[in-house]
C-alpha cells in the first residue's frame, strides 16, 4: 500500500468506527503533544524554538509507535514568532514545562466594542496593554523580523503536513483558522475574551451582556460557518472527521447557565451538521456527563466525544448513540505496567468498540515527561495496531 | 439592624444586590453588627458549599461566591477586628505546586476555608517545595493543601510531600485538582485527597479539631 | 512619542505595505489575520 491508500484506508477506518460500523480493528488516534520531545531524548526548550528538533522528535515518534493519526505535529511551535516580537507573551516554558498563561482581552463591557471591528481593537487596546511601553518602539525592522519568523513557521506547517502525508497519516478534520475554525462564543469568550473568572462573574452580574454579544458572534460568526456546513456534500473522506470543537466553558457551567449561554447555540450547529449527515468530533474537556440528556436523540454517527475524565464504560451507558474517543488513561500509562495497560486497551476495544463506536486514543493530551512511560505507550500502541476484533 | 438570616439566606442565593444592601446597612449603623453579619456571610457561603456538592451549582458559581465573599470582607473590614469574635484561627499553607500556574481552584478553596475560620497562608503559584517546607517550619503549620490541574503538578506533589517528610515535619496533607485521585493520592503519600473544595473544607475541620 | 504603526487604520495600513512583499500582497487579509492571532492570543 503506498502513503495515499494508507491515509484513505485509515480515514475510512476512523469514519467507520465513528459511524458504529463494525472495524477489523480499532484506530489508534494519538492524543500527544509535547510528550514525544521528551521521548525523543530532547527538552522542550530546545524543541519549541527550533524547527529542525520539533521535525526530528515528531519522526521519531511516528518510526517507533505504529498510530493511525496524531494530534499534533509541532505546529504549536509559534514561540519563534512572539520572541521575535519581544516580551510579553502568554506562553511560558523551560526544559520540562510549557503553559500559558490565564489572560482576557475583553471585559463584559467592551464586547461590542470588540465585535465591531476586532483587528482596530486589538491594534488599540490588546497590544498595547499586552506590550505596555514596548508597542510604541516597534519599528520596522522588528515587525520585519517577526513576519519573517511567521514565515518560516508557516513553511514549517506546510511542510509538516507533507510529512503527514508521506506516513499516510490524516488530519483530523479540516478546522484550521484559514478556513474558519468552529469556536461557539462562550468557548471564545472562556479561553481569549473574558477567561474564566470574568465568564463566571459575567454570567450572574452580567447575563444581558452575554446574550447579546453570543447573538452576535452567532449573527457574524456562525452565520456564515452554518452556510457553508449547508452547502457541503456529505462526508468529506479528506479527513477523519468534518470538523472538531472543543468544549471547555460547560467545566463551569451549571445546568441553567449551560442551558442560557450555551446549549441553544451548540444545538443550532449540532443540528447543521446533522442535517448534512456529517460526522464531528467534540473534545470534551473535564467531564460531560452532567449533560448527556442533551445528546441522546442525535443520531449514531453525527457525534464522537473525545473524553477526558469521563469514564467510557459509563459514558456508553448513558450515550449509546455518541461514539468515544479516549479511554486510555494518564494514570495507567505513567504508573501502570505494560501488561495492566495492554489488558485495559483490551477491555476498551472489547467493550467499546466490536460494533464500532470507538477510537482509541489517550484521555488527555500528552505534554509532560512522566505523562506515559515509553514502554507501556509501545506495548500499547502495538496491540491496538496489531489486535483483529 | 438587619435580619442576618436574610442575609446568610442571600449569600447563599448568591444575592448580590441584597447581600451589599444588607452589608451597607450595617456599616450605615455604626458597624457594631459587622462580626455578626461576617458569620452570616458564612453560613452562606457554606449553603453554597452544600449546592455545589448537590450539582445545583458549579465552579463559575464558586468563582463567583469568592468574589462576592471578597467584597463582602471589603465593606465590613473597617468594622471588623480580627480573629476577636471567632477565636483562635487555624494557621494553615495553601498553594498551587512547582510547574503549575493556575489559581482558580486554590482561590475557590482560600475563600472557603477562610469564610470557616481559617488563617491561610497562600503562598500562590508555581511554588516549589523548598518553600512550602520552609514555610511550614517557620510558621509551626500543621495543615497543607496543595493544588494543581495540570498532571506534571503530580510529581511536584509526591517531592513536596517527600521533602516536608524529610524535614521531620509533622503535618497533614491534604492534594486537590484535575488529576488527582485516590491512586495518585496513595502514590504521592498524601493524607487526603479531594476534588470539591467542601470536601477540603470538612477535611481540614476535621484535622484542626483533631489537633 | 507615538510609534510609527501604533494608529489605526493608519499605521495598520503602513505596516501591512513595510513588511508584506508586494508579491503576498493578494493575501495579506488572511495573513495579517493569522499573524495577529499569533500576537494577541500567544
Amino acid at each position: 500500500m503506498n502513503s495515499k491508500e494508507l491515509k484513505a484506508s485509515r480515514v475510512k477506518l476512523f469514519r467507520d468506527a465513528a459511524n458504529f460500523r463494525k472495524t477489523e480493528r480499532i484506530p489508534h488516534f494519538a492524543n500527544v503533544v509535547t510528550w514525544k520531545v521528551f521521548d525523543a531524548g530532547h527538552t522542550l526548550d530546545e524543541a519549541m524554538t527550533d524547527f529542525d528538533v520539533m521535525e526530528k522528535c515528531v519522526l521519531h515518534f511516528l518510526d517507533k509507535y505504529p498510530v493511525d493519526g496524531i494530534l499534533d505535529v509541532g505546529i504549536r511551535n509559534q514561540f519563534n514568532v512572539t520572541e521575535a516580537f519581544g516580551e510579553g507573551s502568554y506562553y511560558y516554558y523551560d526544559k520540562e514545562v510549557v503553559g500559558i498563561h490565564d489572560h482576557a482581552h475583553c471585559t463584559v463591557d467592551t464586547l461590542q466594542e470588540y465585535m465591531d471591528d476586532p483587528t482596530k481593537y486589538a491594534w488599540e487596546k490588546i497590544l498595547p496593554k499586552k506590550y505596555g511601553e514596548s508597542w510604541e518602539q516597534k519599528d520596522k525592522a522588528v515587525w520585519k523580523k517577526t513576519f519573517s519568523e511567521y514565515m518560516k513557521y508557516t513553511k514549517f506547517i506546510l511542510h509538516m503536513n507533507s510529512v503527514m502525508g508521506k506516513y499516510g497519516l490524516p488530519g483530523l478534520s479540516p478546522n484550521n483558522p484559514m478556513k474558519g475554525a468552529v469556536v461557539p462564543a462562550v468557548e471564545e469568550l472562556m479561553s481569549n475574551l473574558l477567561g474564566i473568572q470574568q465568564l463566571s462573574v459575567a454570567m450572574r452580574r452580567s447575563p444581558d451582556l452575554l446574550d447579546a454579544f453570543i447573538q452576535r458572534w452567532e449573527k457574524e460568526r456562525m452565520e456564515p460557518i452554518y452556510e457553508k456546513i449547508r452547502a457541503s456534500k456529505g462526508q468529506d473522506y479528506k479527513y477523519c472527521f468534518d470538523s472538531s470543537i472543543l468544549m471547555l466553558a460547560h467545566t463551569v457551567m451549571n445546568k441553567k447557565q449551560f442551558e442560557r449561554f450555551y446549549w441553544p447555540y451548540l444545538k443550532k450547529l449540532l443540528d447543521e451538521y446533522a442535517a448534512k449527515g456529517l460526522s464531528i468530533r467534540i473534545f470534551t474537556e473535564g467531564s460531560i456527563l452532567r449533560f448527556a440528556e442533551y445528546f441522546k436523540d442525535y443520531p449514531k454517527g453525527l457525534l464522537t466525544f473525545h473524553l477526558e475524565q469521563d469514564d467510557p464504560f459509563e459514558f456508553r451507558e448513558a450515550l449509546p448513540n455518541v461514539a468515544i474517543m479516549g479511554g486510555m488513561t494518564t494514570d495507567l500509562l505513567s504508573n501502570g505496567t505494560p501488561e495492566e495497560c495492554v489488558a485495559y486497551a483490551k477491555r476498551l476495544c472489547d467493550e467499546l468498540g466490536r460494533e464500532g463506536g470507538f477510537i482509541y486514543s489517550e484521555n488527555k493530551m500528552l505534554s509532560y515527561r512522566n505523562d506515559a512511560k515509553a514502554e507501556n505507550m509501545l506495548a500499547v500502541s502495538k496491540f491496538v495496531n496489531d489486535y483483529r476484533l | 439592624m438587619i435580619d442576618y438570616e436574610k442575609l446568610a439566606e442571600a449569600m447563599g442565593d448568591l444575592d448580590e444586590d441584597t447581600v451589599k444592601e444588607l452589608l451597607q446597612q450595617v456599616m450605615d449603623e455604626g458597624g457594631e453588627g459587622a462580626p455578626k453579619a461576617m458569620e452570616a456571610c458564612q453560613k452562606g457561603m457554606d449553603t453554597v458549599g452544600k449546592l455545589f456538592e448537590e450539582g445545583e451549582y458549579f465552579v463559575g458559581d464558586l468563582i463567583y461566591a469568592g468574589e462576592l465573599m471578597t467584597d463582602a470582607v471589603g465593606i465590613l473590614k473597617d468594622a471588623l477586628v480580627s480573629g476577636e469574635s471567632s477565636g483562635p484561627k487555624t494557621r494553615m499553607i495553601l498553594c498551587t505546586v512547582k510547574g503549575d500556574l493556575h489559581d482558580i481552584g486554590k482561590n475557590i478553596v482560600k475563600s472557603m476555608l477562610e469564610a470557616n475560620g481559617f488563617d491561610v497562608l497562600d503562598l500562590g503559584i508555581d511554588v516549589p517545595p523548598e518553600k512550602i517546607v520552609e514555610t511550614a517550619k517557620a510558621e509551626n503549620i500543621k495543615i497543607v493543601a496543595l493544588s494543581g490541574v495540570l498532571t506534571l503538578a503530580l510529581d511536584s506533589m509526591k517531592k513536596t510531600v517527600e521533602e516536608l517528610k524529610a524535614a521531620g515535619l509533622d503535618v497533614k496533607i491534604i492534594i486537590g485538582g484535575a488529576p488527582v485521585n485516590a491512586d495518585s493520592c496513595r502514590n504521592i503519600g498524601a493524607d487526603e485527597w479531594a476534588h470539591s473544595p467542601q470536601k477540603t473544607v470538612d477535611t481540614c475541620k476535621r484535622w484542626a479539631a483533631e489537633g | 512619542m507615538k510609534g510609527k504603526y501604533t494608529s489605526y487604520p493608519e499605521g495598520y495600513n503602513k505596516l501591512v505595505k513595510d513588511i508584506i512583499p508586494w508579491y503576498m500582497r493578494p493575501a495579506k487579509a488572511m495573513l495579517m489575520r493569522l499573524l495577529l492571532t499569533i500576537l494577541v492570543d500567544g
